[in-house]
Formats: C-alpha cells, sequence, structure tokens
C-alpha cells in the first residue's frame, strides 16, 4: 500500500463545488478509473481519500492536491493516465507524486484576488485603503466556529495572519497579491480578508475573483 | 459556460452547485452545429430533478441525435430567484448557460399536480409568455410529458403539446417535424395542426370544452382535424428501447444518487387506487441479459456504488433471479450495492431473501396500504396481515430491527375501525419482533408507519369516488393517532390540504387554469414544500376565479358523467374501470394479470391478444 498526492486545479465552475462534494466527486472518479485503491475495513468499505486542506467555496486553485492510497505496485504515472479524462470539467489532473510534505507542514495559502470596480479612482481608493488596514494591523474578520456544540460567529483579528500584500491597479481593476496563514490552527480565506476590508470601505468591487496559487511552508516553501 | 453575471451572483445563494452545471457526463455542443435546442425542465429542485430517470433517459436520447442539443433546467430555490430577478438573469440551461427563451423546445415533466405554479414560475423567469396563445411565433414550442398530463386540462391554457405516455419514440418524432417546419418556415398553427397527427400528441388549443349549468362536462370536441380521442403512446419491446448508458453524475447530492435501470413496465396487480398500475399498462418486461448490461455500462461511466432496480413491483420481475445472480458476478467483488424497491410483502421469498443478505442493509418497507382485510379487498390490495407479519418476521430473524409500512386513510368505503386497524396491525408487527428469540438485546424495534391521504386519480377504478374532505381526514389522522399506544411505532402524514389540492388538479378541468394562474399571482410556487406550501393564498385563487375546490375533490361522479381527460385514451375502456369500481363496492377482489386475464384491453396497445369484457 502506497500514498499518493494527486494535484490538480479547481477553476472555472468548478469553484462552486463545496468540500464534501468533492470528496464524493473524486471517489467517483477514482471508481471509474479502474484504479485498484485501497478501502476502508470498516463495516462500510470506502476508497481512502484525503485532502490535507480543504478549500472554500467560491475560491479558484491553482493547485488543489488529494491523497489516496493504491495497491502496490501502482505508479503514480498509472494513477495519472488513468485518472486523467475521468475528472469533471474544471478539476484537471495536473500531476501524481509521492507526498513530499506532511499535511500539518502546511502554514500559508498563497492567493490572486482580483477585483473589478466601476471606475479606476474606485480601485485606487480600495488598494490605498487595504494597504493602510494591513499596514495598521487594525483588521477583524467574522469566521464560522464552534463553541462546544453549538455553531458561533467569532471574531478572529487578521493582523497577525496577513504577509507579503500588495496591490497593482490596471485600469479599473485591482490585483492583490497576499499570502494568508493556513492549515491549523488558524485558517483565513482570502474572501475574510476581502470581506473586512469592504466593511471598512465606501467603494465596493462589482466582481470578485479568488485564486490560489499554491499552499506553503514554515519558511514560505511550495507544499508539495 | 457560464456569464461572469451568473458566477457572480452564484456566491449569494445557498447550494450554487444547482446552479454551475459542468458535472461529469453533461453533454457539451457547439450550438451553431444544431437544428433544434431542447430545454429539459423539471419544475422543482436540482435535487429532486436529478433523481428522476426520465429525464435521465430523455437527456441521453435526444443528445444522441447529431442535430439536437438537448440541456437541464431546473426550478431555482427562492434565494436564487431573487437573485437572477434582481440582476435581470433569465432561466437558463445548465450546460450552455445560455437564456431558454432562445431554444426551439421547452419540455416540462410533470410528475406531481402541485408542481403547476413552478411551471408558470419558470417560464416567467425565462422571459416567455405563459399563456400559450400570446406565444405567437413557431418556437418556443412548450411541452409536457409525465404521468400527470394523463389529464393534462389544469394546464391547458399554458402548453402547446402534451405527450401521454411514454416519450421514448414520441419526442424523435416530434423532433423532427419541428425540424422540418422550421426549414420551411411554418407558422406555429401549422406545425401544431401536423403534430396533433402524431400518436401520442394531444395539442390542448384544438379541443374546444363546453360545460353544463351544474359545472360538469356537456362536451368536447376536437378542431383542426385532431383526433377525437388522443391515444397514447406505449413502446413494444424494451429490450430494443433506447435506454442510458451513462447518467450525469451530479456534484451536489440528490435525493438518489445511484445507478437506476428499468426492469418493468406496466403491473400485473391492479391495485385499484394506484393509477400508476393503469397508466403504465400492459407489463413489459426487459429481459435480464440487457439489464445486467446497462447496469454494468452505467456503473463503469459513473463510478456509482449502487444500482436501484426500477419497477412498479421489484418481486413481480420474472427474471430476478437470474438477473441477482448476473449482477452478483460483478457487483461484489467491485463493492456495488443492489438495492430493490416496491417489494411486495407476499413474495418475499427466502430464496431472494438469501440472496440480498449478501449486500448491504437497507431500509425493509412492505406496503400493506389498509387496516383490515375487507377494505384491502375493496382496493384489491391483493395482501394478507398473514403475509405481512410472515415477511417482517422473516426480516427480523435476519437482523433488521425496524421495517416501514405503508398505510391510506380515506379510502372509500372506509369505517372508524378500519383506520383504527392500522394501528393494530402495526402493533402486531412490533410484537413479532419481540417474539424472535434471536433478536439482538437491548435494541428495540422502530415500525414507521407512513399514512397517506387517498386522492382519486382519473384511470382507475376509483375515479368517480369522492375524496375525504380535510376535516375527515384530519379527524381520522387524529383517530389513528390515539389508536397508536407504543412510541415503537411513528407515524408520517400528508398534509391534508396539499392532498386536497392533488386532488382537486389531478380530476380538474381547464377552468382550473385560471387557478394556477392566480396562484402564481399570488407568489405560490414550490407548493409541495412545508415552508413555502401558502393554503391562505390557494383559497384566495379558487375565490378569484369563481370556482370551489371541493367540486372538484369531494363530489362523487355518476358513471354517465363526462371526465375532462375523456377524450384521452391510455387503451383501458372506461367500462373495465366501471365493472371494477362496482367490484370494489362489493368488496370482491380481481386477479393479476397472470393469474387470469381480466380483460382490460391493455394488451391490444401492443398488438396482442386481449380478451375484452363483452
Amino acid at each position: 500500500m502506497n500514498s499518493l498526492r494527486i494535484w490538480f486545479k479547481k477553476v472555472g465552475r468548478a469553484k462552486y463545488i463545496s468540500h464534501l462534494d468533492l470528496m464524493r466527486s473524486m471517489t467517483k472518479a477514482i471508481k471509474r478509473s479502474g484504479l485498484k485503491v485501497w478501502y476502508t475495513e470498516g463495516f462500510n468499505p470506502h476508497a481512502y481519500i484525503v485532502f490535507p486542506l480543504p478549500l472554500s467555496l467560491g475560491i479558484e486553485s491553482e493547485s488543489e492536491c488529494v491523497d489516496i492510497r493504491v495497491e502496490d505496485g501502482v505508479t503514480p504515472w498509472e494513477v495519472k493516465e488513468k485518472l486523467f479524462d475521468q475528472m469533471p470539467e474544471g478539476l484537471d489532473l495536473i500531476s501524481v507524486d509521492e507526498p513530499f510534505c506532511n499535511a500539518k507542514e502546511i502554514k500559508y495559502g498563497r492567493y490572486v484576488v482580483t477585483l473589478d470596480f466601476e471606475k479606476e479612482t474606485d480601485a485606487k481608493i480600495f488598494a490605498e485603503l487595504s494597504e493602510k488596514l494591513v499596514e495598521e494591523k487594525s483588521l477583524v474578520c467574522e469566521k464560522k466556529g464552534k463553541k462546544g456544540h453549538k455553531k458561533v460567529m467569532k471574531e478572529v483579528p487578521l493582523g497577525e495572519h496577513i504577509f507579503n500584500f500588495s496591490t497593482e491597479v490596471k485600469e479599473n481593476t485591482l490585483i492583490i497579491s497576499v499570502d494568508l496563514s493556513a492549515g491549523n490552527p488558524v485558517n483565513i480565506a482570502p474572501n475574510l480578508l476581502i470581506g473586512a476590508i469592504e466593511k471598512e470601505s465606501r467603494v465596493l468591487p462589482l466582481y470578485k475573483k479568488f485564486e490560489k496559487k499554491c499552499l506553503l511552508t514554515e519558511n514560505f516553501e511550495i507544499f508539495r | 459556460m457560464l456569464s461572469k453575471e451568473i458566477e457572480n451572483i452564484l456566491q449569494y445563494v445557498q447550494k450554487p452547485g444547482r446552479y454551475t452545471g459542468g458535472e461529469f457526463n453533461s453533454v457539451i455542443k457547439d450550438k451553431n452545429k444544431v437544428d433544434i435546442r431542447y430545454a429539459f425542465c423539471f419544475p422543482d429542485t436540482y435535487e429532486i430533478g436529478m433523481s428522476h430517470l426520465g429525464m435521465k433517459i430523455l437527456y441521453s436520447l435526444v443528445n444522441e441525435r447529431k442535430d439536437s442539443w438537448c440541456e437541464r433546467v431546473f426550478a431555482p430555490w427562492t434565494d436564487m430567484e431573487e437573485e437572477m430577478r434582481k440582476n435581470n438573469i433569465p432561466l437558463y440551461a445548465l450546460e450552455s448557460g445560455d437564456p431558454i427563451k432562445d431554444f426551439d423546445l421547452i419540455g416540462f415533466t410533470m410528475q406531481y399536480e402541485l408542481s403547476y405554479t413552478n411551471v408558470l414560475n419558470m417560464l416567467d423567469l425565462a422571459g416567455i409568455p405563459i399563456y400559450a396563445k400570446e406565444r405567437k411565433s413557431l418556437t418556443p414550442i412548450i411541452v409536457a410529458g409525465g404521468s400527470c398530463v394523463c389529464n393534462a386540462e389544469p394546464i391547458a391554457d399554458f402548453v402547446d403539446i402534451t405527450l401521454p405516455g411514454e416519450g421514448e419514440e414520441v419526442t424523435n418524432e416530434l423532433i423532427d417535424l419541428l425540424k422540418e417546419h422550421k426549414k420551411k418556415g411554418s407558422t406555429k398553427e401549422e406545425f401544431l395542426k401536423a403534430a396533433a397527427q402524431l400518436e401520442g400528441v394531444y395539442v390542448p388549443a384544438f379541443y374546444d370544452v363546453s360545460y353544463n349549468e351544474d359545472g360538469t362536462i356537456k362536451e368536447i370536441k376536437s378542431t383542426n382535424g385532431a383526433p377525437e380521442k388522443v391515444k397514447k403512446r406505449v413502446v413494444k419491446n424494451l429490450d430494443t428501447m433506447f435506454a442510458p448508458k451513462e447518467f450525469i453524475v451530479p456534484f451536489i447530492e440528490p435525493v438518489h444518487d445511484r445507478t437506476v435501470v428499468e426492469i418493468f413496465r406496466g403491473c400485473i396487480r391492479g391495485c385499484r387506487f394506484c393509477q400508476a398500475g393503469f397508466l403504465y399498462r400492459p407489463i413489459r418486461e426487459k429481459s435480464p441479459e440487457v439489464v445486467n448490461e446497462q447496469c454494468k455500462s452505467i456503473c463503469e461511466k459513473t463510478g456509482y456504488e449502487e444500482i436501484s432496480l426500477c419497477s412498479l413491483s421489484t418481486s413481480d420481475y420474472t427474471g430476478l433471479e437470474d438477473l441477482l445472480d448476473r449482477l452478483f458476478d460483478w457487483t461484489l467483488d467491485k463493492k456495488i450495492n443492489i438495492s430493490l424497491p416496491s417489494l411486495r410483502a407476499d413474495n418475499f421469498s427466502s430464496s431472494i431473501a438469501e440472496k440480498l443478505a449478501k449486500i448491504r442493509k437497507s431500509g425493509l418497507t412492505f406496503a400493506a396500504e389498509a387496516g383490515t382485510q375487507r377494505l384491502r379487498d375493496v382496493i384489491n390490495k391483493n395482501v394478507t396481515e398473514e403475509e405481512i407479519l410472515s415477511s417482517s418476521r422473516k426480516a427480523f430473524q435476519r437482523g433488521w430491527t425496524g421495517v416501514k409500512l405503508y398505510f391510506m386513510i380515506g379510502l372509500p368505503t372506509e369505517t372508524d375501525e378500519d383506520v383504527q386497524a392500522i394501528a393494530e396491525l402495526s402493533q402486531n408487527v412490533v410484537n413479532e419482533y419481540y417474539k424472535n428469540p434471536d433478536k439482538p438485546k437491548g435494541r428495540g424495534v422502530n415500525v414507521n408507519i407512513s399514512v397517506a391521504s387517498f386522492v382519486p386519480k382519473p384511470f382507475t377504478p376509483f375515479q368517480w369516488e369522492a375524496q375525504d374532505d380535510m376535516e375527515t381526514i384530519e379527524r381520522k389522522q387524529k383517530l389513528l393517532e390515539d389508536s397508536v399506544k407504543t412510541k415503537k411505532i411513528n407515524i408520517g402524514w400528508n398534509d391534508s390540504r396539499m392532498s386536497m389540492l392533488e386532488g382537486v388538479f389531478a380530476r380538474g378541468d381547464r377552468r382550473l387554469s385560471q387557478v394556477i394562474y392566480n396562484a402564481y399571482k399570488l407568489g405560490c410556487k414550490f407548493d409541495s414544500w412545508d415552508d413555502q406550501f401558502d393554503f391562505d393564498k390557494w383559497m384566495t385563487a379558487f375565490e378569484q376565479a369563481g370556482l370551489d375546490p371541493k367540486f372538484y375533490a369531494n363530489r362523487k361522479r355518476s358513471f354517465d358523467e363526462i371526465f375532462p381527460w375523456d377524450h384521452m385514451d391510455y387503451g383501458i375502456p372506461k367500462k373495465f374501470f366501471e365493472k371494477e369500481n362496482q367490484k370494489a363496492h362489493e368488496g370482491v377482489t380481481t386477479p393479476n394479470c397472470r393469474e387470469k386475464c381480466n380483460g382490460c384491453s391493455a394488451n391490444k396497445l401492443c398488438g396482442g391478444e386481449c380478451h375484452e369484457l363483452s
């Protein structure tokens, strides 16, 4: 039995597949591929698949990964070949490797956020405001959390979780690049950051696009 | 591909996966290379519509044609509708994201009377005039199919065409015809006249209905050369009939997410309340080889780990054991589970039960339908209490700790004793569990009883009967509730108000189009959803139209009354139903079709022999 890490994109309308639905989709894709994967041995046997880090709904990604276990002798190349045509639209298979890092090593996510405004001045106003708020480390976001068994909204200060923040305005579009804390114990999705800035802003973007570029480890090295 | 506008609003709605499309096996074509664009609409949510086998069949069937592209459309939930209206986004098809108002054919499948307002709302969302007469151009043509169109009169003002019967063949003929008339540049009327000549096509606008003073129908007259009687379509051979080789694999979980293959159409039983049992006659089986191949293909192409065999009564399939053997040959290895819905309590044989023991346990359901033998004889549900108890006993011995029982209240000739007997029968099932010496220690039994309110339907022996009014149903519900003495029995009801409306529209005439329109205008939609259903608005809609729902639901008809659906021919003469109705009132049962031919004539639909009544 070997662990393999499958890398794939999640782009276009596939960004609206929730984490649970993605798990079921991957299970079916693996089933269709006919690959010899390892089944759990419980009452209800199912293919073993684990996502090192779930992606929030509505965020596109250039590099998502999922770990599976295959029977001895199944090579990464074989997995790639058999799985390639079984991936739904927008979930494009990139590569299959043996896992290099442990999921626990995930510390940050690298994102690009593209915001369209009505006019260029709005984009600039929003860019300046966000630079200032990030600098001040005063941003707070609301995040769904749990208190015992109850679901509650928690306020999370963002100051300590924003890194390498930069903005670029091109006509009426603002492009923000940023690294945010990811994994355990705190996972900040980019829409939370933008939402926190929007609360302070008098101009709001018309369209928002969130893209995850990659995951990073402790020293801002790429998680593989 | 979805437009930026659509993608943008999806971030504000619940379950955006309902509205994205792009699922594995969904079909993308070049719209410039097809002649006919077909929007297949299901007037309920994505999760319900994607569970519907008919849609899967017709989707694959139309997309097999190079000249046509079939796409799916579901009713957007209220949050999505709000966003769409706010942002001027018209109803679009999931595959292309294109507005459906530009399509050639828009087909609705009508499974349930309470989805009529959703049809109107979807047309409006699409920017299409709701009344057929207001749609002047050739396309889009609005078509409706499904079991409800055996009496399409309540929606007669809105649809251009309905397709009574089975759609596999007539859909292709209709597409061919529309393609031809598009090329010729025909008017809508020219096309409809030609369409009305196809077997299994009904054009409501070509029939004039006149009424007596008491509100009953005086006469139904065909015009424009349309046939006097519209015959339903029947596919003769199920082995050679089109069946999908693959299903779309939804991202979000539909109600039923599995491989489904039909094993036969029709039913040998002749339960007198059951519309499906008569609408889909005659009985036609698919051979085990063909079913097995179709199951295999769909599993391979979807990755599904469950197969459900579909029919009105699984255990009446003559090839069941053969089929199970074939399926087990490959499914066990692949960890694929098989479920057999609609098993009858009287022939849950031990050899089948043994085979079923190999697969994962799912719920067991027995349809007893009525509490006493007298009433079961009236409705011709030929199953005895002992059969139900022994089936339960066998199930408990094999490790089940719960069963589900189906009952109805409000059946013709029902007395309070019949209602109370439901509780007694359920209690006897509970007792069976405790009689089993090998019952699991420390575990109780769960008997869930689902008690539906009986709704008389067209093309059944009970089509003349009065439906119990809401007060009577509620009194009987209370009576049953009080008769159940243990917490081991859980009761589930139907909303008596929904059943009443279902009854009105099932046997209604075309004057009810006005009521549906009024209700839609008042904001009624998703009427089968408890949290959306607004009964008061419906009552207002009836009042505005000057119609009384009781006239349709709670009135007993005489045998010589002309029904709103009398110009539909489903292959069984009214006379057969009349005889069955009389036998019901005498408490006399009718044997199943394999024991003895009862002369319903349905076999003639396939060119077969028939011992018709004299």
